[in-house]
C-alpha cells in the first residue's frame, strides 16, 4: 500500500465526526495523524445522502444541537466551509386537530403560548427556568473532561465548583436536582401541566434516543442533560447542505493540519507491545505503527474485539460485557415534488422542528410497543423540512423531508425485511394526517431501520449513542468506570467516540475532550512513569 | 459396637446387589449407603448431606464417629485419635481423603495465556507434569483464592482450590479459546503424607516413586488402577497426593492401607490436615482469609503481600488481574498481615483475640496445639503496626469441668514454620530396609 | 377538656410503635382508632367462622432488632421465629428456594447454574455492603443536603469533599445499585433466568416498578437491611413475630398500657384543633375534644393533611404538595379458608423454605408484562402471587387440621382504563389466583371453604388508605428519603408545629417495619427535650 513506511504519531480509528474532531485537534498539537475509516465515506451518522439526483438530505442525524462554538472557532470550521441554513430553530408540537403549539423562545412567542394554554403558561415558564438553572449546573460538566478516576482532589474541586454554581441558582437548586435524579419525566410533567400535547412534546425530548418510556425513573434528569447538551452550542441549528457539510468541514480541518485520511481501511486489530499500544493491523494484514491509537469506534468494538478482552483485566472487560441495548430510532427521508402543507401550521413554521407526540400516553404506548418488538400504531416522531431554509437540498419548489421516528425496535417481530413496507406506510399515514396530500407529493423515499443504520452507517446495534444514556454511565463512568476520561488500561490507547463523555449527538465533544486529555496525559506520562520506576523496590 | 439390629441381615439380597463390593457382615462396612446420594447425579433438591466418593471406605475406619463439614462434604474430623494420627504423620505416614477440594480442568489453545492473565505468578517455568502454588486476585489486588496449578499437558491444566471460583474463571475466560470445567465430582484425591510416604507407595507397587521430585507428578498404577501421583501436600514433610477416578478411589484407599499398614500407614481425618497445615504456616482460603468477593467489610480483603512472605507476584508479566493495583500496593506497607504465632503454655488452649501492648490488634483464625513445638500455634490476622510490638498476647480460655477461666498467654510471631523437614524437598531415603 | 402529652391517630403498627416509644419516654399517650380492634392494616380478621388471618397484608415482615430491643418487646410476651427466604415457583415447573445456610443455598443455585452459585458470594457481599451503608440512613430523619446560607454552604462544601473521598469503585457500585433496573443489575451477577426471576420477584412485591424500570435495583437491598454479616452466607432471614402480626400488636399494646398509655378504639378523629398555626389537639366524631402537646398521625399523608384539617389552616402550597404525592394501589389480597392441608407435590418434601412463603412468578419478561399491564390499568393477566400459609406456624388460626392461606397479588391496578372493577372481574381475579395455586398444589380448589378477594379500592374504603396503597405512597426513589412524602419533609415533622406523621408515608417508609413510628416518636421526644 502507498502509505507503507510512513511514520505516524497517532492513528485515529473511525471517521465519524468525533474521530475527525480528534484527528484535527491532535493535528493542531503537531502530531502526524492518520485517520482510518472502514467505509468508503466519512461521517458515520452525520452524513448527507442523496435520495434522488438533486434531492439531498441529512441521512441519520438531522439537526445540530449543542455543537460547541469553541470547537467551531478552534478548528476554523467557518473557513473550511461550514455554513448554517438556519439557527435557533423553534420546536412546534403538532396537534392532531391542528391546534399546534409553538414552544416559546421569546416574550412575544410566550404571550401567544399563554393565550393558547392559559392554565399551563405560568407552570411552563417556571419549568423552563428550573430546567435551565439545573442544566446550567450540569452543562459545564459536559464541556470538560471528567476527573481522572481516583484523583480525589480533582473530583473535590469539581464538586466544590458545582456547589458554588448551585448557590448562584438559589439554595434549593441542589436539593431539587437530587429530587429530579430518580424522577420520571411523566410524573414530573403530570404534576405540573394539564395539556397532553405539551407534556407529550416535552417528554419526547427527554426520552429521545433512549429505550425508556416517559414514566421510567431517571428520565426527568435526561431532560436536564439534554438541555445542558444544547447549552454547549447555541440553540438548534441546521447546517447548510445537511450534516454532510459538517463532516466536510471537519475533514478539511484535518487535512489542513496535514492529517491523512484513509477510506476503506478497516482495522482488524489494535497492536499492543509490552503492554503499550503500538499501532494497528489492517484487515489486509498491513501494519501501521504509532505510539498513540485513538478510537472513535464503539467502546465494546474497540476494546473487546479490536483490542481483545484478553488484553484487559477481567474486571474492566466485564464492565463492557453487557451488550448495549439496540437503537430505538429509525429514519425516513422523503423527496417531495412540492411544498408540504401541515394543516393549521403557519407557513414560516414549516422550517421548525415538528414534534409528533400528542400525549404521554401515546409516547408510553410507542415505548411499550418497541419493547415488545413492534412499532407503534401511532408512531412518535420528529420531522424537519430542511429544504425550507436550505435551497441547496432540492430543486426549486421541491422539498426533502426528514423524519426521525422514535421507539422503533432493532429486532422486530417478523423481521424487518417483511415489515419495512408496513412501517413506511404507517409513517406516511401519520404524516398524511398532519399534512394532507403529502403522500401524493412523494417521489422517492429512503427508510433506515435501526439495523439499516447499523449496516449503512456503522453504528453498532443501530445505537446512535454508542451505549444507552444510562445514569450509571455518565461523566467519568462513561462508557464504563474503567474507561472514563477517554483512557484505557493500555497506555497509548484512547477512546474518543460517542461512547465516551459527554455522549451522543453531533457535538464533537468526545473527540475534542479526548484530544485535550491525550495532550495533557502524553506529556505528563513520561515523568510519572519515571517517578514510578524510581520508587520500584530493588 | 453396633447393635445387631442395625446391621443388614446376610439374607438381604438388595444390599448385596446394590453394593457387591461391600460385605454386609463386615463390621467396618456397616454404614447404610442409602443415607447418601450419589454426588455425581444431578441433585433435585439442595441436599443437606454431600459425601466424598470414599465416604464408605473412610467411614469404615472411623473409631470415633467424629465428623465435620468441609466444603459441604461430610468429612471425618478424626478417625481414631488426633495424637495417634499426628504421630503417624510425623513418624510414619498418614492417609487422608481430600476429595472435597475443588478441581477445575482448564484446557484449550489459550489455556496458558488465560492462566497467565488469571494468576499473579509467572507460569513460564511450569512444565508438563509439574505443579505450582498460584494466587489469583481481582482488579483491586485483593486475593480471590489460591491453589495448586498442575500442568497436565501442553494445553491442559488443573487448578485445585479450597473454594469454588467458577464465576470468576468463566468471566475471565471471555476472549480466550479455553474450556473450563468443574471436575470436582469426577476426581477423588488421597493425600499420603509423612516420612514413609514414598515407602508406602512403593509397597503398593508404584515404581520409581523416589525419582518423583517435589511439585512433580506422573501417571502410575495403584492396584492396577490408573492414578496420577504428585509430590505435593502442605504437610511440611515428604508427601504425595493421588488423583484418581472416584470409582477406583475406595479400592485404592483400602489397598494402600492393606499394603502399607504394617509400616504404620494410618488413616486420618480433617483435623490432622488442619494441624499439619498450621504447622507449615499455610493460610487456608475461607478460614484464615476471605476471598475478596466474600469480604463484606472491605478491610477483610487481603492482598498477596499480606498473606505470603515469598514473592507470589511476578510483575515481569505485562498483564494479569490486579497487576496495576498490586504495583501500587507493593510500595506501601500492608495494613494487616496473616502471620503464624506461637503461644506460650504447655497445654492446648482456645483463643481468638490477639492483643498488642494490651490493645486488640488482631484475630487468630486457625489455632492448634503443635506437638512438634509442644506449644499452641496459630495463624492470625494482625495489624501490621502491632507486629513490631514487644508485647503480643492472646486471651485464651481454659476449661475445667464446666468452668472457663480466661488467661493471658504471651505470644510471638514464628519466623520459621513449626514443621519444615528437609525431607520435603529431598530425594526420599533408600526405600527397602 | 381532656389533655394528653401526645395523641396518636390510628392504632396501626406504626401508630402503636410510636405510642409505645412515647409512653416509654414518659409521655402520657392516647391512641385513637375508628376501628373496633387495633392493628390497622395488620389487624387479624375472621374470614369464615374459625378461620383468622391478617386480612389486608401477608402478615410477614420482620421488625428490626433495634425497635424490638428499644421497646423491650420480648418482656411483653413477643416471641420470634426465624423464617427462611421463601420459594419461587416458575411456570416451567422449576422452583428456587432460599436458604440461610450458604452452602445449601449455593447448592440450590447450582441446580440452575454452577457459575451462579459462585456469583452468589459476590452478590451477597454487595447487598450486605449496600445494606450496611443504608442502615444508618433509615434511622431518624432523612439526611438531606444541608440548608441555610453560610453554615449551610460550608456543610454543602463539606459534603462535596466527603463524596470526593469515596473510592471510585464504590461510587460505581453505588451508581449501579441506585440507577439500574433490577434486570440489568442482576445480569451483572447471574446468568440463570430462574435465579434472576427469584430474586427480582421478591423485590417487586408491593412496589410500583417493573423489573426493567431504572432505579429498581435498589429494592433488592431491602431484605438485607439488618442482616448480620457473620450469618451463614446464604439468603437473608427474617425475624417474624410468633403468632403473626396480631401477637406483635398485643405486645405493643401491652407496652403502652404498662407505661400508662391508653388505646381507645371506635374513636374516630375527624378534625384537628389548630390555633395560630400550632396544632393543639383533636376532635372526635362525637364532638369530644382532646387537647394534646403533640399529635401524631398514623394515617397516610393525603388523609392526614387533606381530610383532618380545614384546608385554609394549612400553610401556603401544602395542599398542592400533598396532592402531588403519588399513591397508587398495586396489590390485591386473596384470602382462602382451606378444609385440609394443601399439597405441594412438586416441591421437595419437607422443604424448610416453604415456611417463608411461596411466590408464583413468571420469568423477568413476564414480570415486566405484569407491570406494564398494571401501568396501562388493565386487570392482571399474569400477576405475581405471594402466598403464605400462616396456620403452618400457628395452628390456632384455623380449626384443627384446616388452614388459612393468605395471598398477595402484585400488579393489580386500583382503577381500570376501561370500565370498573365489576363483581365479575373481581371473581375472575379470584379464579385466576386459585387456578395458579392449583398449578403448584393440585386439588386445592376442592379444599377451599371460603374465598375472599380484596381489591385496592376495598382497602381504601375499608381502611381509608388512599388508593389502597399499602406502601403509603409510591416507593420510587423520588418519593423516598428526603423526598418522602414530599420534598421538604423527609421525616416525621410536618410544616405544622406539633403535628407529626408516624405512618410509612414518612421516611423511611415501608422499608423498615415500624420505622416510621419509631422515628416519629424519637422526633417528638427530642423536640420536647429541646424545649425543656
Amino acid at each position: 500500500m502507498a502509505w507503507g513506511g510512513r511514520k505516524y504519531d497517532a492513528i485515529v480509528i473511525g471517521g465519524g465526526h468525533n474521530g475527525l474532531v480528534a484527528a484535527a485537534c491532535l493535528g493542531r498539537a503537531h502530531r502526524r495523524v492518520l485517520l482510518v475509516e472502514a467505509r468508503d465515506r466519512l461521517g458515520g451518522a452525520a452524513a448527507t445522502a442523496e435520495i434522488l439526483p438533486g434531492y439531498r438530505v441529512s441521512a441519520v442525524a438531522h439537526l445540530l444541537e449543542g455543537f460547541p462554538r469553541r470547537l467551531e472557532r478552534e478548528l476554523k470550521l467557518g473557513k473550511h466551509g461550514l455554513r448554517y441554513a438556519a439557527r435557533n430553530i423553534p420546536t412546534v408540537a403538532l396537534d392532531r386537530d391542528g391546534k399546534h403549539l409553538l414552544l416559546p423562545r421569546s416574550r412575544k412567542e410566550f404571550s401567544a403560548f399563554a393565550a393558547h394554554l392559559p392554565k399551563d403558561a405560568v407552570a411552563y415558564r417556571d419549568y423552563i427556568s428550573r430546567l435551565q438553572t439545573q442544566a446550567a449546573l450540569v452543562a459545564p460538566l459536559f464541556a470538560e473532561a471528567p476527573p481522572k478516576p481516583g484523583d480525589a482532589e480533582a473530583l473535590r474541586q469539581l464538586l466544590r465548583r458545582l456547589v458554588w454554581r448551585a448557590e448562584l441558582g438559589g439554595g434549593a437548586t441542589l436539593r431539587r436536582l437530587m429530587r429530579i435524579l430518580p424522577e420520571s419525566i411523566g410524573d414530573l410533567l403530570d404534576a405540573e401541566f394539564e395539556s397532553p400535547l405539551l407534556k407529550g412534546a416535552l417528554a419526547f425530548d427527554a426520552t429521545l434516543g433512549g429505550s425508556e418510556g416517559p414514566y421510567a425513573p431517571g428520565t426527568a434528569f435526561r431532560a436536564v442533560c439534554r438541555e445542558a447538551m444544547r447549552m454547549q452550542g447555541q440553540g438548534v441549528r441546521l447546517p447548510q447542505g445537511g450534516m454532510g457539510s459538517v463532516v466536510d468541514a471537519l475533514a478539511a480541518a484535518v487535512s489542513a493540519q496535514r492529517g491523512e485520511i484513509r477510506l476503506g481501511a478497516r482495522v482488524a486489530r489494535i497492536l499492543v507491545e509490552d503492554g503499550v499500544a503500538a499501532g494497528v493491523e489492517m484487515e489486509d494484514g498491513f501494519i501501521v505503527r504509532a505510539p498513540l491509537v485513538v478510537s472513535s469506534a464503539g467502546p465494546r468494538n474497540t476494546l473487546l474485539e479490536l483490542l481483545g478482552a484478553a488484553r484487559l483485566e477481567t474486571g474492566p472487560a466485564m464492565q463492557l460485557r453487557a451488550p448495549a441495548p439496540g437503537g430505538t430510532s429509525a429514519k425516513v427521508n422523503l423527496a417531495l415534488e412540492g411544498a408540504p402543507q401541515f394543516a393549521g401550521l403557519a407557513p414560516e413554521l414549516h422550517g421548525a422542528r415538528l414534534v409528533i407526540s400528542p400525549s404521554l400516553e401515546e409516547l408510553g404506548h410507542a415505548n411499550a410497543a418497541c419493547r415488545e418488538g413492534d412499532f407503534a400504531s401511532d408512531p412518535v416522531m420528529e420531522v424537519t423540512i430542511p429544504s425550507m431554509s436550505d435551497g441547496t437540498l432540492a430543486p426549486a419548489g421541491h422539498h426533502v423531508l426528514s423524519v426521525l421516528v422514535h421507539h422503533v425496535p432493532y429486532d422486530i417481530e417478523g423481521g424487518w425485511p417483511a415489515r419495512r413496507e408496513a412501517f413506511v406506510q404507517r409513517v406516511v399515514r401519520t404524516l398524511e394526517h398532519y399534512a394532507p396530500g403529502i403522500g401524493d407529493l412523494m417521489i422517492a423515499g429512503e427508510i433506515l431501520t435501526p439495523p439499516d443504520i447499523e449496516t449503512k452507517y456503522g453504528l453498532a446495534g443501530g445505537d446512535w449513542h454508542q451505549g444507552d444514556v444510562r445514569l450509571d454511565r455518565l461523566f467519568g463512568f462513561r462508557p464504563a468506570p474503567a474507561f472514563g476520561r477517554y483512557g484505557t488500561p493500555v497506555p497509548g490507547l484512547y477512546l474518543c467516540g460517542a461512547g465516551s463523555h459527554p455522549g451522543g449527538g453531533v457535538t464533537g465533544l468526545p473527540g475534542f475532550l479526548a484530544a485535550e486529555v491525550i495532550a495533557a496525559e502524553t506529556s505528563v506520562k513520561r515523568t510519572s512513569v519515571g517517578q514510578l520506576d524510581e520508587r520500584e523496590p530493588a | 459396637m453396633i447393635p445387631d439390629t442395625l446391621l443388614p441381615s446376610p439374607q438381604d439380597e438388595e444390599v448385596e446387589n446394590l453394593h457387591p463390593e461391600i460385605d454386609p457382615l463386615d463390621e467396618r462396612a456397616a454404614v447404610d449407603p442409602a443415607l447418601f446420594e450419589d454426588m455425581r447425579a444431578e441433585p433435585v433438591f439442595a441436599r443437606a448431606v454431600l459425601t466424598s466418593p470414599l465416604h464408605l471406605a473412610v467411614a469404615a475406619e472411623s473409631r470415633t464417629n467424629n465428623w465435620t463439614v468441609w466444603n459441604g462434604f461430610t468429612t471425618p474430623a478424626t478417625l481414631t485419635d488426633l495424637g495417634d494420627e499426628y504421630r503417624a504423620l510425623r513418624g510414619a505416614a498418614a492417609l487422608m481423603d481430600i476429595s472435597p477440594l475443588v478441581k477445575y480442568r482448564i484446557a484449550g489453545r489459550d489455556a496458558r495465556p488465560f492462566l497467565d492473565r488469571l494468576v499473579t505468578r509467572d507460569l513460564g517455568a511450569l512444565e508438563v507434569d509439574r505443579a505450582l502454588h498460584v494466587v489469583f486476585c481481582e482488579g483491586n489486588g485483593f486475593v480471590l483464592g489460591d491453589g495448586l496449578l498442575f500442568r497436565l499437558d501442553d494445553d491442559e491444566y488443573r487448578l485445585v482450590t479450597e473454594e469454588t471460583h467458577l464465576a470468576w474463571l468463566l468471566d475471565s475466560a471471555v476472549g480466550f479459546r479455553v474450556r473450563i470445567e468443574d471436575v470436582s465430582a469426577t476426581l477423588a484425591v488421597l493425600s499420603l503424607q509423612g516420612p514413609l510416604a514414598a515407602l508406602c507407595l512403593a509397597e503398593a507397587g508404584v515404581a520409581n516413586i523416589a525419582e518423583l521430585l517435589p511439585f512433580a507428578a506422573r501417571w502410575t498404577e495403584i492396584a492396577g488402577m490408573p492414578a496420577y501421583v504428585s509430590r505435593t501436600g502442605a504437610s511440611g514433610d515428604l508427601g504425595y497426593e493421588i488423583w484418581i477416578d472416584p470409582d477406583d478411589a475406595p479400592h485404592a484407599w483400602r489397598f494402600l492401607l492393606e499394603k502399607s499398614g504394617p509400616y504404620g500407614l494410618t488413616p486420618a481425618g480433617f483435623d490432622l490436615r488442619e494441624l499439619a497445615r498450621l504447622e507449615t504456616g499455610f493460610p487456608r482460603a475461607g478460614k484464615d482469609y476471605l476471598s475478596a468477593f466474600a469480604a463484606i467489610d472491605a478491610a477483610d480483603a487481603r492482598t498477596p503481600f499480606d498473606l505470603w512472605v515469598e514473592p507470589l507476584v511476578d510483575f515481569g508479566k505485562p498483564l494479569f488481574n490486579g497487576r496495576e493495583a498490586l504495583r501500587r500496593l507493593v510500595l506501601v506497607e500492608p495494613r494487616r498481615r496473616v502471620v503464624p504465632l506461637v503461644v506460650d503454655g504447655l497445654e492446648p488452649a482456645r483463643f481468638a483475640a490477639v492483643h498488642a501492648n494490651g490493645r486488640l490488634a488482631g484475630t487468630a483464625t486457625s489455632i492448634g496445639f503443635s506437638p512438634a513445638l509442644a506449644a499452641n500455634i496459630a495463624l492470625a490476622t494482625v495489624d501490621a503496626a502491632a507486629l513490631a510490638a514487644s508485647d503480643l498476647a492472646v486471651r485464651a480460655e481454659r476449661r475445667e469441668g464446666v468452668s472457663v477461666r480466661e488467661i493471658v498467654l504471651p505470644a510471638r510471631v514464628l519466623t520459621e514454620p513449626a514443621w519444615n523437614n528437609p525431607r520435603r524437598l529431598a530425594i526420599p531415603a533408600p526405600l527397602k530396609a | 377538656m381532656e389533655r394528653r402529652d401526645a395523641v396518636v391517630i390510628g392504632a396501626g403498627l406504626n401508630g402503636l410503635v410510636a405510642a409505645a416509644s412515647l409512653a416509654r419516654g414518659g409521655l402520657d399517650v392516647l391512641v385513637l382508632d375508628r376501628a373496633a380492634a387495633p392493628g390497622g392494616v395488620s389487624a387479624e380478621r375472621e374470614i369464615a367462622p374459625g378461620f383468622r388471618l391478617p386480612r389486608y397484608t401477608l402478615g410477614s415482615g420482620g421488625l428490626p432488632a433495634r425497635i424490638v430491643a428499644d421497646l423491650d418487646l420480648p418482656r411483653h410476651g413477643l416471641r420470634f421465629v426465624r423464617a427462611e427466604g421463601g420459594v419461587s415457583c416458575l411456570p416451567d415447573g422449576s422452583y428456587h428456594a432460599s436458604y440461610r445456610d450458604g452452602v445449601v443455598h449455593r447448592r440450590e443455585i447450582a441446580r440452575f447454574s454452577r457459575r451462579d452459585a459462585d456469583a452468589w458470594t459476590r452478590y451477597r457481599r454487595d447487598m450486605l455492603r449496600a445494606a450496611r451503608g443504608l442502615g444508618p440512613l433509615l434511622e431518624g430523619p432523612a439526611r438531606t443536603i444541608p440548608k441555610g446560607l453560610f453554615g449551610g454552604l460550608r456543610a454543602r462544601l463539606g459534603l462535596a469533599d466527603r463524596i470526593a473521598a469515596i473510592a471510585p469503585e464504590d461510587v460505581a457500585d453505588m451508581l449501579r445499585l441506585w440507577t439500574l433496573p433490577m434486570s440489568d443489575f442482576l445480569d451483572g451477577y447471574f446468568e440463570s433466568d430462574v435465579v434472576k426471576a427469584h430474586l427480582a420477584s421478591a423485590a417487586l412485591m408491593r412496589g410500583t416498578l417493573g423489573p426493567c424500570s431504572p432505579t429498581g435495583a435498589s429494592r433488592l437491598v431491602a431484605p438485607w437491611i439488618g442482616e448480620p454479616g457473620d450469618a451463614m452466607g446464604g439468603a437473608p432471614e427474617t425475624l417474624l413475630p410468633h403468632g403473626g402480626p396480631a401477637a406483635l400488636v398485643r405486645a405493643l399494646m401491652s407496652v403502652i398500657e404498662a407505661h400508662g398509655g391508653q388505646v381507645r378504639m371506635e374513636a374516630e378523629v375527624t378534625d384537628i384543633l389548630i390555633k395560630d398555626k400550632v396544632v393543639r389537639g383533636v376532635v372526635l366524631a362525637n364532638g369530644e375534644e382532646i387537647g394534646a402537646g403533640s399529635v401524631l398521625s398514623g394515617l397516610d399523608v393525603k388523609r392526614s393533611f387533606l381530610s383532618l384539617f380545614q384546608w385554609k389552616d394549612l400553610p401556603e402550597g401544602l395542599v398542592e404538595r400533598v396532592g402531588r404525592v403519588r399513591m397508587k394501589g398495586v396489590t390485591a389480597k386473596v384470602n382462602l379458608a382451606l378444609g385440609a392441608m394443601p399439597d405441594f407435590p412438586y416441591l421437595p418434601p419437607g422443604c424448610p423454605s416453604v415456611a417463608g412463603g411461596l411466590r408464583l412468578t413468571g420469568f423477568i419478561p413476564a414480570q415486566e408484562r405484569a407491570f406494564t399491564d398494571w401501568r396501562d390499568r388493565i386487570p392482571p393477566r399474569d400477576p405475581l402471587i405471594d402466598v403464605l400459609i400462616p396456620s403452618f406456624h400457628d395452628a390456632t388460626l384455623a380449626p384443627a387440621g384446616m388452614h388459612v392461606l393468605s395471598a398477595l397479588v402484585q400488579f393489580v391496578p386500583e382503577t381500570l382504563h376501561e370500565g370498573a372493577w365489576s363483581g365479575e372481574r373481581r371473581d375472575a381475579l379470584g379464579d385466576l389466583v386459585i387456578a395458579r395455586l392449583g398449578e403448584i398444589s393440585p386439588g386445592i380448589e376442592s379444599r377451599i371453604l371460603a374465598c375472599e378477594v380484596l381489591l385496592p379500592h376495598d382497602l381504601e374504603s375499608e381502611l381509608g388508605l388512599t388508593g389502597g396503597d399499602l406502601a403509603y405512597g409510591e416507593t420510587t426513589l423520588d418519593q423516598m428519603f428526603a423526598n418522602r412524602p414530599f420534598p421538604g419533609m423527609g421525616g416525621a415533622e410536618t410544616p405544622l408545629r406539633n403535628f407529626y406523621l408516624c405512618s410509612p408515608s414518612a421516611h423511611p417508609g415501608p422499608l423498615v417495619m415500624g420505622g416510621a413510628g419509631a422515628n416519629a416518636a424519637a422526633q417528638v421526644l427530642s423536640r420536647r427535650r429541646k424545649r425543656g
